[in-house]
C-alpha cells in the first residue's frame, strides 16, 4: 500500500510507473502484447502510434478498467494489479479520457471539489473551496467556477478534466489525447501548461497524443506502438529518425518505385 | 464571502420556517382554517418527505426506483406494529420517536439487503427489480399473519400531530439540501453524470449507491410511520404501484436538481387535485393537462431574473 502523500513526492528509487510484459487480448485479437515501460520520477513520457495501436487499451489496463491477461503494473514500486479503479486514484494515479468524461451537470468548482482526497466525508469547507479555486485559477477557469461543466467550450472542458485529476493530488497523471480537437494556438498553450503542471505539481506524466508537434516538444521519452507491439522507444530525436516508426506512420517504400 | 452568504441564508431560512410554523399553528388552533384544509396538510407533508427521499435516489444518484411505496409500506407497518404493541408500556412522547426509528431502521435494513443484488444491475433493470420489490411487499403484507391481511391493520395509536409532521418535513428538507452540497452528495452526482469517470476519480461507485439506497429507504420509512400514526388504519392497497409513480412524477416535475423545487412540486401536485374538485368528472382530465403543460414549461430554458443574478454576484 502507498500510505502517505509525501511518499510520492520523494524519489524512492522506484520508477513512478512501471509495466512489465503487459498483454491483453479480446477474443482472438491481441490488443497489446508484451509491452514494457518505465516512467521515471517527474518524467513526461509519450505513448504514440497509429490508430488502433493499443494506446488507450494500455491506459485502460493501467487504471484497471481492463484486466491484463499477462504482465504486471507497479505504481511507485507497488503492484497494483487487481485493485479496484477507485483505489488507484487514491494511491496517486490520475487520468483523463479521450472522449471527455466530465461531471457535466455539476458546476466547474464541484467537479474539482469532488475529487479532493482530504475533504471530509460530509462537508466541503471554506479551505477546500479556496484550494479548488486556486487550482482552477491555474487552468484559467476560476472565473467560470459557478458555471455548469457541460456548458464550457471544448478546450476549457479538456483543461477542467486535467484539473479534476490534479485535485486528487496524484503522483502520476495519464493524459489521453489532451490536445484532441484543439486549434494550433490552444495546442501550443497546452504544451507549455503540461510542462508547468509537471514542475508545479511534481507529477510524472504519461500522455497519448497524435499531434507530433506537441509530443516532440513536450516529452522526455517516447514509446511507439503498432498493432499492439512496441516497435520503438527513445528520446524524441531518436524516434524521429527511427526507420520502423517512419514505416508505421507513412508506410513502406515500394522497391519498384526506387 | 461565500461562507458568509451561506450563513445568512441558513439564518433566514430558519427564521422563515419558525414564523411559518407559528402562523400555521395558530391558524389551526384558532379554528380559522377549515377541517378540509387541515386534513390536507397530512398528505402534503407526507408527499414532500417521500418526494425528497426519492429525489436523493433519482435526482442525485440518477438511478430510477419504481418501488418507493414499498419502503413506505415497510416503515408504516413496522412502526404501526411497534406502537400497537407498546401502547400500554411506553408513554407517547417516547413511543412515537421510537416508532419513527423502528420504521426507518426496518426499511433501511431491507434496503441494505436488497441493495446487495440490485446494484449489479443498471438503468431499466434496476427499475424493474424495484417495481417487483414493491409488489412483493404488497402481497406479503396481505398474506402475512400479523399484518391484518386484506382487512387492514387497525388500532394504531394516533400519536402524530401537526407539529411533529411539520418539523419532520423541515428536517427532511434541510437534510436533503445539506446532503446535496456535502461531499457524499457531490459523489452521488458525479456517479449520476459519469460512473466510469467517477470510479477513475476515486469514488467507490457501488458502495456509494448502496448508501444512497439505504438513506432513501429509511426516509420513506419515516413517511410510512407518520402515515400509520395519523390514519391509525393501514391497508396494503395504499402503498401500491400508483403511489410510487405519483411520487416519481413529483420528483421529475421538481427538476431533479434542487431539493426546494422538489418540495414545492410535491406541494402543488398534492393540492392540485383538491383545487380542481369543482370540475367534477373532468378533474383528472384537467389535472393531466396541467401536468403536461407544466412539464413542457419546465423543459423550456428560462432566464434567471436580473435581481437574482446581481444578488449572487454581490454575495
Amino acid at each position: 500500500m502507498i500510505s502517505s502523500q509525501a511518499a510520492r513526492r520523494e524519489p524512492s528509487g522506484h520508477p513512478a510507473l512501471e509495466a512489465q510484459n503487459l498483454s491483453v487480448s479480446f477474443g482472438g485479437l491481441n490488443a497489446l502484447q508484451g509491452f514494457s515501460f518505465q516512467l521515471g520520477y517527474q518524467q513526461i513520457g509519450g505513448l504514440i502510434g497509429p490508430n488502433g495501436a493499443g494506446k488507450t487499451t494500455c491506459f485502460n489496463l493501467l487504471t484497471n478498467l481492463y484486466q491484463p491477461t499477462e504482465g504486471n503494473i507497479k505504481l511507485f514500486g507497488h503492484e497494483i494489479k487487481g485493485a479496484p479503479s477507485y483505489h488507484l486514484f487514491r494511491w496517486g494515479l490520475g487520468r483523463t479520457f479521450q472522449n471527455i468524461r466530465l461531471f457535466h451537470r455539476m458546476t466547474v468548482l464541484e467537479n474539482v471539489l469532488v475529487t479532493q482526497p482530504n475533504s471530509s466525508f460530509f462537508r466541503t469547507n471554506h479551505q477546500h473551496r479556496k484550494e479548488a479555486l486556486d487550482l482552477l485559477d491555474f487552468f484559467h477557469l476560476a472565473d467560470q467556477a459557478e458555471k455548469k461543466a457541460g456548458s464550457l467550450p471544448y478546450g476549457a472542458q479538456r483543461r477542467l478534466e486535467i484539473a479534476r485529476a490534479l485535485a486528487g493530488n496524484p503522483g502520476v497523471l495519464l493524459l489521453d489525447e489532451p490536445a484532441a480537437g484543439m486549434n494550433p494556438s490552444e495546442t501550443s498553450q497546452l504544451a507549455e501548461q503540461i510542462k508547468e503542471i509537471r514542475n508545479r505539481f511534481q507529477v510524472s506524466i504519461l500522455l497519448i497524443e497524435h499531434d507530433m508537434h506537441l509530443v516532440m516538444g513536450v516529452c522526455d521519452y517516447l514509446w511507439v506502438l503498432n498493432f499492439g507491439h512496441q516497435i520503438a522507444q527513445g528520446t524524441p530525436m531518436e524516434i524521429q529518425r527511427n526507420p520502423a516508426v517512419i514505416e508505421a506512420y507513412l508506410g513502406r517504400k515500394e522497391r519498384s518505385e526506387c | 464571502m461565500n461562507h458568509l452568504w451561506r450563513k445568512k441564508k441558513f439564518f433566514l431560512g430558519g427564521l422563515f420556517t419558525l414564523l411559518l410554523f407559528v402562523l400555521m399553528h395558530s391558524l389551526i388552533q384558532s379554528g380559522l382554517v377549515s377541517r378540509h384544509i387541515q386534513s390536507l396538510s397530512v398528505p402534503v407533508g407526507l408527499n414532500m418527505i417521500l418526494a425528497l427521499s426519492l429525489f436523493l435516489l433519482v435526482g442525485m444518484l440518477g438511478e430510477l426506483s419504481l418501488g418507493h411505496a414499498g419502503f413506505m409500506s415497510i416503515g408504516a407497518y413496522a412502526g404501526g406494529l411497534f406502537s400497537k404493541a407498546m401502547v400500554q408500556v411506553i408513554p407517547v412522547w417516547i413511543r412515537f420517536p421510537l416508532a419513527l426509528c423502528v420504521g426507518a431502521l426496518v426499511a433501511a435494513l431491507l434496503a441494505l439487503l436488497l441493495s446487495v443484488p440490485v446494484f449489479r444491475l443498471k438503468g431499466d433493470y434496476l427499475a424493474i427489480v424495484t417495481l417487483a420489490f414493491g409488489e412483493i411487499v404488497r402481497s406479503l403484507v396481505i398474506n402475512l399473519p400479523f399484518t391484518g391481511g386484506a382487512a387492514g391493520l387497525k388500532g394504531i395509536p394516533k400519536d402524530t400531530s401537526f407539529s411533529f409532521l411539520y418539523w419532520i418535513v423541515v428536517f427532511t428538507i434541510w437534510l436533503t439540501m445539506w446532503i446535496y452540497s456535502s461531499k457524499i452528495g457531490l459523489e452521488w452526482r458525479a456517479i449520476r453524470d459519469n460512473a466510469i469517470a467517477a470510479e477513475a476519480c476515486g469514488i467507490p461507485v457501488v458502495s456509494r449507491k448502496r448508501t444512497a439506497f439505504v438513506v432513501t429507504a429509511s426516509l420513506a420509512g419515516v413517511a410510512g410511520v407518520l402515515y400509520s400514526h395519523h390514519y391509525s388504519i393501514l391497508t396494503a392497497e395504499v402503498f401500491g404501484f400508483n403511489r410510487s409513480i405519483e411520487v416519481l412524477v413529483m420528483v421529475v416535475l421538481g427538476g431533479l436538481e434542487s431539493a426546494i423545487a422538489t418540495a414545492v412540486s410535491a406541494f402543488f401536485l398534492t393540492i392540485a387535485p383538491e383545487m380542481l374538485r369543482f370540475l367534477n368528472q373532468y378533474r383528472m382530465l384537467i389535472y393531466s393537462l396541467v401536468l403536461i403543460i407544466v412539464m413542457i414549461g419546465r423543459n423550456t430554458q428560462w432566464e434567471k431574473p436580473k435581481w437574482f443574478q446581481q444578488r449572487r454576484e454581490n454575495a
